[in-house]
């Protein structure tokens, strides 16, 4: 497990290192690059069925004691999470490389190296049981993800670049200062011993840091009204791009923020939570039907999905916490899917406007399927994944009493039903677009179609799965709801 | 860009060159037990390849091989002793006496802040390349008020 | 042999998918197979008596959720009247198109992928199976009535039709969690009546859901937009057997609300409502498909309302009612379809004298317009019979308004009816048609004859529907179909029912048929969803306004709000003013450097006094005993002035000037969140759980480390993942100057 968890951060960034060293060779290149994500893809599936057989395992880096240094922890919060992100990653470099020969993918020689590093990123900030290496690993998914957004230096994504990199960097700082806090109180960072100090702070300095890094993730996790950066920057960068960072980037904030607030007790902030996960449904929900282009339909949905995420959180029950755990599980898979597909019809059809689209259901039935199959997962309907979410965080809030959010939860799922069919009317049925000034589209390679069909079987799978993973999500729940386990992971 | 042509501060530049490259070297030999380490090495190289770069002087230029190397370095130290069963970043101490200057104390830690030190020269490599290309236009948008 | 049917029935989607590409007439006979096997497997059941088949697939076991059939005597109805008739659809279909139409592969798999997903309906015998094959029929539905996608009419229709049925979904899916909540089961044969607070919630919930479906008044307006699909569509789905869902979970949950009375009244709301409006507008409609669509509304209405009432009597009397509706509505919209297609038209003004030209349908619509209008000799006719009895039966206020309501709806039914066929076949003159296609007949006239058939064999349609009610309701086992009542109240009500509507059918008949009506309910359900798209973008304008300095400002506000709770814990007699005086000059000039970088007008100056900060900060590291953290700072803020003035190379040297509100706005902002954090900070140390282990570090940096620096071991050895993670940042933000760096290179050249 030692071997297991070190190849996750380092194969990536070896690879990482070595791709950009021979950037301009494109197999050698693109070898690499595949190679070191799916060593790390790999080694997070061999650390799954680790953690489901043995239980928790804990890397001591460097054989410092806890107290002194960094561990990495391999719960079984982290080991049902991080597979999934590492897979996702892998399928889109599947697709990247085969749009990378026409026209409109992603600068080659850049992306790939630094889909490396935000792997390392990801990775890190999953495994690491240390308050101070999180901020370390946002670090490395910021930078990376915003030379990802900005490489190709187009005016519109430096624009949306600069928005995107000054909030977050602003949320960086707070984190700093939220270590501060953190490090005054109680003498540590690292994560399960603060389990023992936080809860014993007097209130306000208690919550005070909750409500402090609920802040900080919310930024990270596009949470009302902290959420500008996103709907602005994603749309403006290349599909695979897009892809990644829809998949995974605010899942990382409010992963951490499941992580952190749940091992800390936060139950205080719930109500807070609440209410801003009320708002950021619905706010997500109506922007996504607001817009008219396909990449911005799909960047609202992030935030109004995240509004269920967080909702499940505030709950600040075992069915609640599970049911968001879930739905992270289901939402990044989905939310990458829809980008891919998005990018399939922008290469297609030469754009993702819906007012110069349609017919397409009849002239391209097959990107008509495999969008068909994660939409109808992301607007809640059966036999997908996102029914299952669905259902698990709104009968926890049924379960919990809280009929306000359950309303909202269920009008935001009329809402995200209506932009989905706003989407389908406008790209896949109506009348054929008239081709005239739409740049000519270079099309779809055999390559990007596999990749979107092997995410869109993934997509499958996990909803074929839905049982074992619901059941995965509750015993990572109980994980986290239950600090005394992961303090003796850590300390014993 | 700017670039002075005043020869004295180029002479002044040219000689500071090599006292500031011992003083780099320094620092991050000595950085385990006095200040200085990888990171304020770097800086100082970084300190002269500004000023080379301002007085018009010859630069490292290969920004993209000294970050490509610095991170292998870096993580190959912190990944090689997995291969022989110690965990993740575990760092070893080598004591040998080397002729001349005697008993030297020194470790896996060493070879890791040459990796940081290659790293942030690059950086600054790369900062000087950036900022030393002509402009097209101004695209760079002002975050003006609302 | 549940899952085997399943599984054919999968399997033919597959298969007339291969075939569709030769054809859809192909496609469609493929597709025919499973739902002719099934439909045979179940009338072969319908006579003997076998326990109910049972069939379980676990898939969410933690929430219950999951496949679980049983195929009760209810289940085995539907299941005749799903595939029997579904069957016959196929069958029509065939002769419906032509062989050359479109969509020889879409349109035959999403017809028999309904024809699945409403089979998993009603052999559902946990409510989450009920409500996944409930969610897949609204799908389908949506896929079929946009069928003809490429006119915005169409659109419009499959968007309206999946809005309400999708948003009745997500109201009945919290009415299900309710009700399986207060019930401690969600297996619907176990169901047991619920009581508590929450039961009348969860009823109004679940009648709301089921009003979607079965297109209650007020949400009936998609119903008639749904004609848009082909008429085999109509004439399955949306007649005889998906409308027919909400019903069905109005007669299967019926025993979960024997005690809420909010069930009942709900019930009859939406059921006497839709019965007259939807019978009123039948009236008013011109297009014969049309008619017949309201007229589902007005008999979905009855239904509705009958079922809702409860008790034994009234269940018999529904499920009767359900099962001669489907039969004789089928027939005639595949009448009407058939006119459609060998006419050119559905308008009834344009229409008349079909009698000579289609006997055969002319025929059909007759009896089966007959059994609607609950006349004898046909199975309608008993229906209508018991259902008027049930109402009779009760007593209290319900007892006058179901039998009103069905007393005026049945009138308003005969009358339409009566228009219809008048409308269509009656006088007029002699219309050339297309020639006969016997794969169009030949269902219509089965349908028709099985209202006959139904009549003549009362006893055994009995034994379908009554076991089938007994499942909602025990009490239902005494009740049978009756062919000749004799004179009693409810043959007495039945005459006058058939004599009034006679009279109004004949008497609006008569006059000339008066132009369309405005779809003023469909209207206003595209309206609503048109100022729900044009709400969210004022909201989304609002909150995504573009301008980062807001979004900063915000992100500030935010960070003031999370500073607020250190307040509670305010404590400063920790604190020290300082170790050493020189701490407070170094903290003063820091200040000073930080505000005069506030309001410094030009560039070069806030790059200045921020190096200035920087500095300070530097000096407080040096007085702390840190000068490895002084060295590194001092040499990183020299390297970032000189690299922000050789960038300022192509900036104006000053500012944009801004506005003096914003500016105070700023000001306040930057005061108030500086006191918070710094406030925060000072109090977070008051009572600390714990302190930094500087003693171990110190003696381990030494021991274990190796090194005396305490800073450089921590950074190389005890920490040394993080500085391996943030180098790994420096030199990304390396590779992102260098390419951006490319891209302006590029530029450059290229303009040159």
């Amino acid at each position: 497990m030692n071997t297991v968890l070190t190849l996750m951060l380092v194969a990536p960034l070896l690879s990482a290192a070595l791709a950009f060293a021979v950037r301009r060779h494109d197999q050698l290149r693109d070898a690499l690059t595949l190679a070191g994500l799916g060593t790390a893809a790999g080694a997070s599936g061999v650390m799954f069925a680790t953690v489901a057989a043995d239980g928790p395992f804990v890397l001591r880096v460097g054989g410092w004691h806890p107290e002194l240094g960094i561990v990495l922890v391999a719960d079984r919060f982290a080991a049902l999470v991080l597979p999934v992100a590492l897979a996702i990653i892998f399928v889109v470099e599947l697709f990247a490389i085969g749009q990378r020969k026409t026209a409109w993918g992603s600068n080659p020689e850049l992306s790939g190296p630094m889909m490396g590093v935000l792997t390392a990123g990801v990775s890190l900030a999953m495994l690491t049981g240390d308050l101070f290496t999180l901020f370390v690993a946002f670090e490395l998914i910021l930078v990376s993800s915003y030379v990802l957004l900005t490489h190709q230096g187009q005016a519109a994504q430096l624009r949306a670049g600069m928005t995107y990199v000054v909030m977050n960097l602003l949320a960086s700082t707070l984190f700093l200062f939220g270590l501060a806090y953190v490090y005054a109180a109680t003498g540590t960072v690292n994560l399960a011993l603060l389990t023992e100090r936080i809860p014993e702070l007097p209130d306000g300095v208690r919550l005070g840091i909750g409500a402090w890094f609920f802040v900080v993730f919310g930024t990270k996790a596009a949470v009302f009204p902290l959420f500008s950066w996103l709907p602005d920057s994603y749309p403006t960068a290349p599909t695979t791009i897009t892809a990644v960072f829809a998949g995974l980037l605010t899942k990382i904030g409010i992963y951490a923020m499941i992580r952190f607030h749940t091992l800390m007790g936060m139950d205080q902030l719930g109500n807070t939570m609440l209410i801003i996960a009320g708002v950021t449904m619905i706010v997500g929900a109506l922007g996504a039907l607001a817009q008219s282009h396909v990449k911005r339909i799909l960047s609202f949905h992030i935030i109004s999905q995240i509004g269920y995420m967080l909702m499940g959180l505030g709950l600040f029950t075992a069915a609640g916490t599970a049911g968001a755990i879930l739905f992270l599980v289901h939402h990044m898979p989905v939310k990458t899917v829809l980008f891919l597909v998005g990018g399939l019809i922008e290469n297609d059809q030469g754009t993702g406007r819906l007012d110069r689209t349609g017919g397409l259901a009849r002239r391209r039935p097959l990107i008509a399927a495999l969008f068909a199959v994660p939409a109808l997962s992301l607007a809640g309907l059966p036999p997908f994944s996102g029914f299952v979410a669905k259902f698990a965080v709104i009968s926890a809030g049924i379960e919990a009493r809280a009929t306000p959010w359950v309303v909202l939860a269920l009008v935001a799922g009329a809402l995200t039903l209506l932009s989905m069919t706003k989407i389908w009317l406008g790209v896949f049925w109506g009348a054929d677009p008239d081709r005239v000034s739409v740049r000519r589209p270079p099309g779809n390679r055999p390559m990007m179609l596999a990749a979107t069909g092997i995410a869109v079987a993934g997509t499958l799978t996990i909803s074929a799965l839905a049982g074992p993973l619901f059941d995965l999500s509750v015993d990572a729940a109980e994980d986290l709801r239950d600090p005394e386990i992961y303090r003796t992971a850590v300390l014993r | 860009m700017i670039a002075t042509r005043s020869p004295i501060v180029r002479l002044a530049i040219q000689t500071a060159t090599p006292i500031a490259i011992v003083l780099g070297t320094y620092l991050l030999f000595a950085g385990h037990n006095r200040p200085g380490g990888g990171f304020a090495a770097g800086l100082v190289f970084g300190a002269v390849v500004v000023l080379r770069t301002i007085a018009g002087l010859q630069r490292p230029r290969h920004a993209d091989t000294l970050i490509a190397v610095g991170v292998v370095i870096a993580v190959a130290v912190a990944a090689l002793p997995v291969l022989w069963g110690d965990p993740f970043l575990d760092m070893k101490i080598v004591e040998t006496t080397v002729p001349l200057l005697g008993k030297i104390k020194t470790g896996s830690a060493l070879p890791f802040d040459i990796g940081v030190m290659a790293i942030v020269v690059g950086l600054i490599v790369a900062l000087l390349d950036g900022l030393s290309l002509p402009t097209v236009d101004d695209t760079g948008t002002e975050a003006g008020a609302a | 042999m549940l899952w085997t049917l399943l599984i054919a029935h999968l399997a033919g989607i597959v298969v007339a998918g291969v075939a569709g590409r030769r054809g859809i007439r192909a496609g469609l006979a493929a597709a025919a197979i499973a739902p002719a096997a099934t439909a045979t497997w179940a009338i072969s059941r319908l006579v003997g008596d076998a326990d109910p088949a049972t069939a379980e697939l676990v898939w969410v076991a933690g929430l219950d959720l999951g496949v679980s059939f049983r195929l009760d005597s209810m289940a085995l109805m539907m299941t005749t009247l799903v595939s029997g008739i579904g069957t016959l659809v196929f069958v029509y279909a065939i002769g419906y198109f032509s062989a050359g139409a479109d969509g020889g592969v879409r349109f035959p798999t999403a017809l028999l992928a309904f024809s699945t997903s409403m089979l998993g309906l009603v052999w559902a015998d946990s409510v989450w199976t009920l409500f996944i094959f409930w969610e897949f029929t609204s799908i389908t539905s949506f896929l079929l009535v946009g069928h003809k996608n490429t006119s915005a009419d169409v659109l419009r229709a499959a968007r309206r039709a999946l809005m309400i049925t999708g948003a009745g979904g997500l109201v009945l899916l919290a009415g299900l969690l309710l009700v399986a909540e207060a019930a401690g089961t969600t297996t619907i044969s176990e169901l047991g009546p619920i009581t508590g607070s929450s039961a009348s919630v969860a009823a109004i919930l679940v009648m709301v859901g089921a009003a979607t479906k079965s297109a209650q008044f007020p949400f009936h307006v998609w119903l008639p937009g749904a004609m848009a699909a082909p008429t085999p569509v109509s004439a399955y789905l949306h007649s005889a057997t998906m409308v027919k869902a909400g019903v069905l979970l109005v007669a299967v949950l019926s025993p979960a609300m024997i005690d809420v009375d909010a069930w009942l009244w709900t019930g009859l709301a939406f059921g006497v409502t839709s019965m007259l409006w939807g019978a009123i507008g039948a009236l008013r409609q011109r297009d014969a498909k049309l008619i017949l669509a309201w007229g589902t509304v007005s008999q979905l209405g009855l239904l509705v309302t009958v079922l809702s009432l409860g008790s034994g009597k009234a269940l018999f009397a529904g499920i009767s009612l359900l099962f001669a509706h489907a039969l004789f509505k089928a027939a005639l919209f595949l009448v009407v379809g058939e006119v459609d297609i060998r006419t050119g038209t559905r308008d009834i003004a344009e229409l008349g004298g079909l009698a000579r030209s289609m006997p055969i349908a002319a025929a059909v619509a007759a009896l089966a317009g007959l059994s609607m209008a609950g006349v004898p000799p046909l199975l309608g006719f008993m229906a209508k019979e018991a259902a008027i009895e049930a109402g009779l039966g009760l007593s209290g206020p319900e007892r006058w308004i179901a039998l009103g309501a069905i007393t005026g709806g049945s009138v308003l039914t005969v009358a339409y009816t009566l228009r219809f066929w008048i409308g269509t076949f009656g006088p007029g003159p002699a219309t050339e048609v297309a020639p006969r296609r016997l794969a169009m007949t030949a269902p219509a006239v089965l349908l028709a004859l099985a209202g006959v058939l139904g009549y003549v064999f009362a006893g055994q349609v009995t034994d379908i529907v009554g076991p089938a009610a007994v499942e909602a309701n025990e009490k239902a086992s005494v009740y049978e179909l009756i062919r000749w009542p004799g004179l009693k109240t409810a043959f007495v009500i039945s005459i006058g029912i058939v004599a009034a509507g006679t009279a109004l059918g004949w008497f609006l008949s008569a006059r000339p048929v008066g132009a369309a009506p405005r779809t003023v309910g469909a209207d206003a359900a595209d309206e609503t969803i048109e100022a729900t798209l044009r709400f969210a973008p004022d909201i989304t304008a609002r909150v995504q306004h573009g301008s980062l300095p807001v979004y900063l400002a915000t992100m500030i506000i935010a960070v003031i709000a999370a500073t607020m709770p250190f307040f509670a814990s305010a404590e400063i007699d920790h604190l020290v003013l300082w170790d050493r005086p020189l701490q407070a000059g170094l903290v003063a000039v820091t200040i000073v450097a930080a505000a005069t970088g506030a309001v410094v007008g030009s560039r070069l100056g806030a790059t200045l006094t921020l190096g200035a900060v920087g500095i300070g900060v530097s000096g407080i590291f040096v007085v702390h005993g840190a000068p490895d953290l002084a060295l590194t700072q001092l040499v990183v803020e020299t390297v970032i002035v000189v690299g922000f003035v050789l960038g300022f190379g192509s900036l104006a040297r000053e500012f944009p000037r801004s506005s003096e509100s914003w500016q105070t706005i700023r000001l306040v902002l930057s005061v108030i969140s500086g006191i918070g954090i710094m406030s925060a900070l000072a109090f977070a140390g008051s009572r600390p759980t714990g302190t930094a282990p500087i003693e171990a570090l110190t003696d381990e940096a030494v021991d274990v480390g190796g090194g005396k620096n305490v800073v450089n071991v921590i950074l190389t050895d005890i920490r040394a993942l993080d500085t391996l993670g943030e180098v790994v940042v420096l030199a990304t933000v390396a590779v992102g100057i260098l390419a951006l760096a490319r891209v302006r290179a590029d530029e450059v050249e290229a303009a040159s």
